[in-house]
C-alpha cells in the first residue's frame, strides 16, 4: 500500500475581499441609520440614534478582535460572525421600515424608506456577498445571483414609479385604450 | 423636512452624531485597511517558517519553496508504521509565530480511507510534547492557536495504522496547509 501526498506551507494571501468587509459595511450602515433616525427623531424614539452609534462602536470592537485573532479564528468563522453582524444591521433597517408602516401608519415615509434605504442596502449587501462567494469558489451561488437581479429589477422599477407615478399611470391608461 | 428650520438643539445633536460617525467610520476603515495590507504580505526567503525534511522522510520527498511534495509513505497489511522524524517546521525568525495546520484536501474515496484505522499527522515541540494531531483522512481537520517560539524546530510524525486485511495498492492522498502570521 502506498500514499501519494504532499504538505505545503505558504504565507496567507488575502483575497480581494476580507470577511471583515461585511462588518465594515455593517458599521457604516449603523452610522447611516443613526444619522437618519436623528433627522427623523420626531417620529422615532429619542435614544435610537445613540443606540445605533453604540452598535457601530461594537462593530469597531468586533473588527479589532478580528484583527488580533485573525489566524486563530480562520476565514470560515470570521466570515460568519461578520456576516451575522451585517444581518443584524439589515434587520434593523427593515425593522425601521416596518415601524413606519405598521406602527406609525406613515405609508409615504415607509415607501420612501424602502426605496431609498432598505432596497439599496439589501441590494449592495447581496452584491458583495455574491462577489465574496464567487472569489472563494462557492459552488452554488446561483441563488444569490438571481436574488441580485431580482433586487435590481425591483429597485429600478420602484425608483421609476416613485419618481414619476404619473408616467406609469399614463402607460397603463394608453395600453387599456389600445386594447379597447 | 426643512433643514433651515431645524431647531438648534436638533442641529447640535445631529452635528455631534455626524462627527462621531465620521470618527468611527474612519478608524474602522483604518483597521480594515491594516488587515488587508497584513494579509497581502509577500513571501520572503530566509525568514518565517519553513519545512525541512527529517531523517525518516521517505526517499524521493522534495521541498520546493514552501511546498513539500512526494512524501510517499507505505505500510504493510496489519503492521502500523510511524514516520517518527519525517518533517520539521523550522522558525527562522527571532520572534515567535502563531500558526494553524489544516488538512485542506483529502480527496481519496471512503473505500480507500477505510483501509486505515489511523492516518495522522502528529506535531511535537522541542520537549517532545504533542502540540497537534490532524486526521489526514478528514478534510478540514484543523489545529489552531499554535505558537512556535523563536528560532525553534518542531518535529512532524506521520502515524499509519492499516486494518488487518487492507486492499493492496489502495492510496490515500492528502494536502496539509500551514498558515502562519508573519511578523509585523
Amino acid at each position: 500500500m502506498h500514499q501519494h501526498n504532499y504538505v505545503r506551507t505558504e504565507q496567507k494571501l488575502a483575497s480581494a475581499l476580507l470577511p471583515e468587509f461585511f462588518a465594515l459595511l455593517g458599521i457604516d450602515l449603523f452610522l447611516m441609520l443613526s444619522l437618519l433616525t436623528c433627522l427623523l427623531d420626531d417620529r422615532m424614539p429619542k435614544a435610537l440614534p445613540y443606540i445605533y452609534q453604540l452598535a457601530a462602536l461594537a462593530g469597531y470592537g468586533h473588527l479589532l478582535i478580528s484583527k488580533n485573532f485573525m489566524i486563530v479564528f480562520g476565514d470560515y468563522m470570521r466570515f460568519w460572525y461578520c456576516f451575522i453582524y451585517l444581518l443584524a444591521c439589515l434587520a434593523n433597517i427593515v425593522a425601521v421600515n416596518i415601524y413606519f408602516a405598521a406602527v406609525k401608519n406613515q405609508w409615504t415615509l415607509a415607501k420612501v424608506w424602502s426605496g431609498a434605504v432598505s432596497f439599496p442596502t439589501v441590494f449592495i449587501s447581496i452584491f458583495f456577498l455574491a462577489n465574496y462567494g464567487y472569489l472563494h469558489g462557492v459552488p452554488s451561488f446561483l441563488f444569490l445571483q438571481i436574488a441580485l437581479v431580482v433586487s435590481a429589477i425591483i429597485m429600478g422599477t420602484s425608483v421609476a414609479v416613485f419618481l414619476s407615478p404619473e408616467a406609469l399611470r399614463n402607460i397603463l391608461k394608453r395600453e387599456k385604450e389600445v386594447r379597447t | 423636512m426643512n433643514l433651515r428650520k431645524m431647531p438648534f438643539k436638533k442641529s447640535a445633536k445631529f452635528l455631534i452624531l455626524l462627527l462621531t460617525s465620521m470618527l468611527i467610520a474612519t478608524v474602522s476603515a483604518q483597521v480594515y485597511s491594516y488587515m488587508y495590507i497584513t494579509g497581502k504580505g509577500g513571501v520572503s526567503t530566509g525568514t518565517g517558517l519553513k519545512w525541512e525534511l527529517g531523517d525518516d522522510a521517505p526517499a524521493g520527498s522534495t521541498i520546493d519553496g514552501g511546498t513539500v511534495s512526494d512524501v510517499n509513505m507505505t505500510v504493510n497489511e496489519g503492521n502500523s508504521k510511524n514516520y517518527t522524524d519525517c518533517l520539521h517546521i523550522v522558525n527562522q525568525d527571532g520572534v515567535a509565530h502563531n500558526f494553524t495546520l489544516e488538512v485542506t484536501q483529502s480527496p481519496s474515496t471512503a473505500a480507500n480511507k477505510a483501509n486505515f484505522t489511523e492516518f495522522n499527522l502528529v506535531l511535537f515541540d522541542v520537549s517532545n510534547a504533542t502540540q497537534a494531531v490532524l486526521d489526514l483522512k478528514t478534510e478540514g481537520s484543523i489545529a489552531t492557536g499554535l505558537t512556535i517560539p523563536a528560532s525553534v524546530t518542531w518535529r512532524v510524525l506521520f502515524e499509519l495504522v492499516p486494518i488487518s486485511t487492507p486492499t493492496d495498492g489502495a492510496t490515500v492522498d492528502f494536502e496539509v496547509e500551514l498558515v502562519y502570521e508573519s511578523a509585523a
